[in-house]
């Protein structure tokens, strides 16, 4: 209880209470009715960390995975690839029919004129 | 939500919007969005009543802090940086009260929270409390988070200030 010198204040107050009641805003009751719990920020980072790690991660499993390891044979050149012959034959056979090039492309004073 | 709470939270919303409005300092668009704040908290199970202390100090407390949190982000609005983005998202609004609105409010009430805006914000919280929302010493010194004795000692001050602030004469000098 509030001593009888306070009278005063409880006055005013009072008054400016019934003020402020019928300026008051409705009560509303579905204020009350908003979503029960924001959905879980963490579990949110979870799953995009999944995502991006996946998305990093798949590309390079796809690429390294284990290939067919190719056989000896396959890697070898091929030693005795034309039938056999006579040695350096296409070489001399190049050799009859060489022409020694000409030299009109020359520059003038480049050719040598013998009197 | 339990009905029992939902009770309680209606026949409390007067005197929550009376204490919103005191923390607001008497701005009416402000206090509506802090109590609709502190509704969203309860809502969303962010503030839960743990029983400790009486559910209408625990709620007036959710509400004070709920306003200082919104004084927070409106200083930040406020700064430079606050006031460049609002001006280039084009959402200025101006904060005070409109001339019709002025003088729809009693100018009694006017006076009580010029006065009250004058004290130390912990002399008027307990002015407030006490006198508006009928709480004892004790209850106010639950929802500041403060000492007993340290309520104390504000209330008496706030109470000998306040009627000086009061007085006709100094009204008139403060008024001129």
């Amino acid at each position: 209880m509030k001593p009888p010198s306070d009278d005063d204040l409880i006055e005013v107050f009072s008054h400016a209470r019934r003020c402020d009641r019928e300026e008051a805003p409705a009560w509303r009751p579905e204020l009350l009715e908003g979503p029960r719990r924001r959905p879980q920020f963490a579990l949110c980072w979870a799953l995009a960390g999944l995502v991006a790690a996946s998305v990093i991660v798949l590309p390079v499993f796809f690429t390294d995975a284990p290939r067919k390891e190719p056989t000896l044979s396959e890697v070898l050149p091929p030693l005795l690839d034309s039938p056999p012959g006579e040695l350096f034959a296409s070489q001399e056979s190049s050799l009859l029919t060489f022409e020694a090039p000409s030299d009109f492309l020359l520059t003038e004073p480049l050719n040598l004129d013998f009197p | 939500m339990e009905r029992a709470i939902a009770d309680q939270l209606e026949a409390l919303h007067p005197d929550a919007f009376g204490w919103a409005l005191h923390c607001c300092g008497g701005e009416h668009g402000r206090a509506e969005d802090v109590l609709q704040n502190a509704y969203l908290k309860l809502a969303q199970q962010r503030a839960q009543h743990d029983g400790r202390s009486s559910f209408k100090t625990w709620w007036f407390g959710v509400i004070r802090f709920t306003a200082h949190e919104e004084f927070r982000r409106l200083r930040h609005r406020e700064s430079l940086l606050g006031r460049l983005l609002l001006q280039l998202s084009g959402a200025a609004e101006d904060p005070r009260p409109s001339p019709a609105r002025k003088m729809e409010l009693d100018e009694c009430t006017t006076e009580l929270r010029r006065c009250l805006a004058q004290l130390p914000a912990r002399q008027a919280e307990v002015l407030h409390l006490v006198f508006y929302q009928d709480l004892t010493l004790n209850e106010a010194a639950v929802v500041m988070r403060v000492s007993i004795g340290s309520v104390r000692q504000h209330y008496e001050r706030g109470k000998a200030r306040l009627r000086t602030l009061l007085q006709p004469e100094h009204l008139h000098e403060t008024a001129v």
